[in-house]
């Protein structure tokens, strides 16, 4: 296992907004962590990549103990996060931006730009490279959210939501980059509301519902599940 | 903007600021104005001053409004060794650098724990009880009546009878700022600060360790600013704890910085000569007599420079040039 997620919870005061989640990610896969607004999908991406510290449970990455590590150290170690609202570093330009995540590998300037050129040919943002990241578009910086995770080289990626809110032919670019990635070595966990791009991307579908997993399967199996049916997909998903 | 497309832009800011460097050079061999040549010795230190301020505040985003607690720190150092221990101001100053690495650590600990006004507020506490500890420990620091140092020039004493030593050391400070300055922007130090500035929860999830960031960069801006304070101390000759610890220093120190650019090299420099030439042209033409005249007619320049270049000097003046040449034109 990669990642290894054991009996986490997390709590605000009274709610317990995840309770005791374990599901675990294996080097070359693909997984989904799905389920209604609410649910805590977001609240364990915090956990997970060391934003918000567990109440409870355990988090193992790549053979060491993770929990409530800095997000910074995490990140070093080859874990990183999207955010779901996007935050790029507006007032710099889309190369410059890739670049400071570059920089958390190498030291030296020309490296950092050679590896953030390389970042922008992989998810095809090379024609905005001088652009302020403030002027682009969603679909974009949801891409440039992409570039600068990737630029800090690492093993596994999470993937808030990056195809919320993209027009079909931006949504067909970030499932194929994505399946890039994939192929390219890395690990990725992702949570998504498109239902067909989880679906024809995940090998595997962890389901959150009132922050408790309901269930955990391939997406054929997730698609007829009552229980997932009942809280989140309201109807019987067809797979082509 | 880029960080590297701009290479004539970078090139037109190294010319301005070498030309700046040679004039202020040039005013004590060039003339016996006294006048001229103090007010070029003020406008290196504010410009060294505003530069250390930059390194916290503009390249890290950590508005500080507390630095005149570095600054009289490093003024009290080296003063007060030399007074009770007849200590060198040279190591005095290295003394008060030190010391202000460890106060700074106060203000870092602030730094990771607030943000914004919060922070701004607590630096404001820092510097003014820095002020009261001055002004209270009489037999100490002599209160509010202020230390003298005796003049006494030389090499050793950090004292000088005419005014070409203090530019030229006043220069090396300032043009020591101005290479770290262009340093850091380009490195890789600079570019973690430059996102940790734009979004500190984004840069830590790309591996950028803020905390030790906001640490070392605030340690670095009280070093360079305790080195300003003692210089001030040896040539003015005499500190006390209502001006070296005041707001009105602290303020002084980030506007110059703000209207001249946040986190470029030049801007601290550009700042530093438009309101010091200010304030005492205006205070030379219009102070006395109708006293507090030369401050209305300075408070509204600083309206009307902020609202035509909100973004400084460095980005706003190249700017407004083109703007007013192409308005000129049409009118041609």
């Amino acid at each position: 296992m990669l990642l290894e997620v054991d009996a986490i919870s997390r709590r605000f005061g009274g709610l317990t907004a995840v309770s005791a989640v374990t599901f675990g990610v294996s080097e070359g896969e693909v997984v989904g962590l799905i389920g209604p607004n609410g649910a805590g999908k977001t609240t364990l991406f915090n956990v997970i990549a060391g934003a918000l510290p567990p109440s409870a449970g355990r988090i193992r990455f790549a053979d060491s103990d993770i929990t409530a590590k800095k997000p910074h150290l995490i990140c070093r170690h080859g874990l990183v996060r999207t955010f779901q609202i996007v935050r790029p570093f507006g007032s710099l330009s889309v190369v410059d931006n890739i670049v400071i995540g570059a920089f958390t590998r190498v030291r030296d300037r020309h490296t950092a730009y050679a590896a953030a050129e390389r970042a922008l040919e992989a998810t095809g943002l090379a024609r905005w490279r001088d652009a302020l990241a403030r002027s682009l578009p969603i679909g974009l910086r949801k891409r440039l959210e992409v570039a600068r995770a990737l630029a800090t080289r690492p093993r596994l990626l999470l993937l808030d939501e990056v195809m919320n809110g993209l027009n079909p032919t931006e949504l067909t670019e970030m499932m194929a980059l994505i399946r890039e990635l994939n192929a390219g070595g890395i690990t990725i966990l992702l949570i998504e509301h498109v239902m067909a791009a989880v679906m024809s991307l995940c090998g595997r579908i962890v389901v959150l519902h009132h922050g408790e997993k309901i269930a955990e399967a391939s997406p054929r199996e997730i698609a007829r599940d009552p229980r997932v049916i009942d809280a989140y997909l309201g109807e019987a998903y067809l797979i082509e | 903007m880029t960080m590297r497309s701009f290479g004539w832009h970078r090139a037109r800011e190294h010319l301005a600021a070498g030309a700046l460097f040679a004039a202020a050079l040039l005013v004590p061999l060039a003339t016996d104005n006294l006048f001229l040549q103090d007010a070029t010795i003020f406008i290196l230190l504010w410009a060294g001053l505003a530069g250390a301020w930059n390194i916290a505040g503009g390249f890290a985003g950590q508005l500080s409004l507390g630095h005149a607690a570095f600054f009289g720190l490093g003024a009290y150092t080296s003063t007060l060794l030399k007074i009770h221990l007849g200590l060198s101001p040279w190591l005095g100053m290295l003394c008060g650098a030190g010391l202000v690495v460890a106060a700074s650590g106060f203000i870092a600990f602030a730094a990771t724990r607030l943000r914004g006004p919060y922070f701004a507020l607590v630096t404001i506490a820092f510097a003014a009880v820095m002020q009261i500890v001055a002004a209270r420990w009489y037999s100490f620091t002599r209160g509010n009546e202020g230390l003298s140092i005796p003049f006494d020039p030389g090499w050793a004493n950090f004292m000088f009878a005419g005014k070409l030593p203090w530019t030229v050391i006043a220069l090396c400070y300032v043009v020591a700022i101005y290479a770290l300055a262009t340093w850091i922007k380009r490195s890789r130090l600079g570019y973690q600060l430059a996102g940790m500035r734009e979004d500190d929860d984004a840069a830590q999830a790309l591996g950028i360790d803020t905390r030790s960031l906001k640490v070392l960069s605030i340690a670095i801006s009280a070093f360079l600013t305790a080195l300003g304070g003692t210089f001030y101390a040896q040539y003015v000759g005499f500190v006390d704890p209502t001006y070296v610890f005041s707001i009105d220093l602290s303020v002084k120190f980030a506007l110059m910085c703000i209207i001249g650019g946040m986190g470029t090299a030049l801007g601290p420099i550009l700042g530093a000569v438009l309101i010091t030439a200010l304030e005492m042209g205006l205070r030379a033409k219009w102070g006395g007599g109708r006293s507090g005249l030369y401050l209305i007619v300075y408070g509204a320049l600083l309206i009307v420079v902020v609202r035509v270049m909100p973004e400084g000097l460095v980005a706003g003046l190249p700017q407004t040039v083109r703007r007013w040449s192409a308005r000129a034109s049409r009118a041609a």
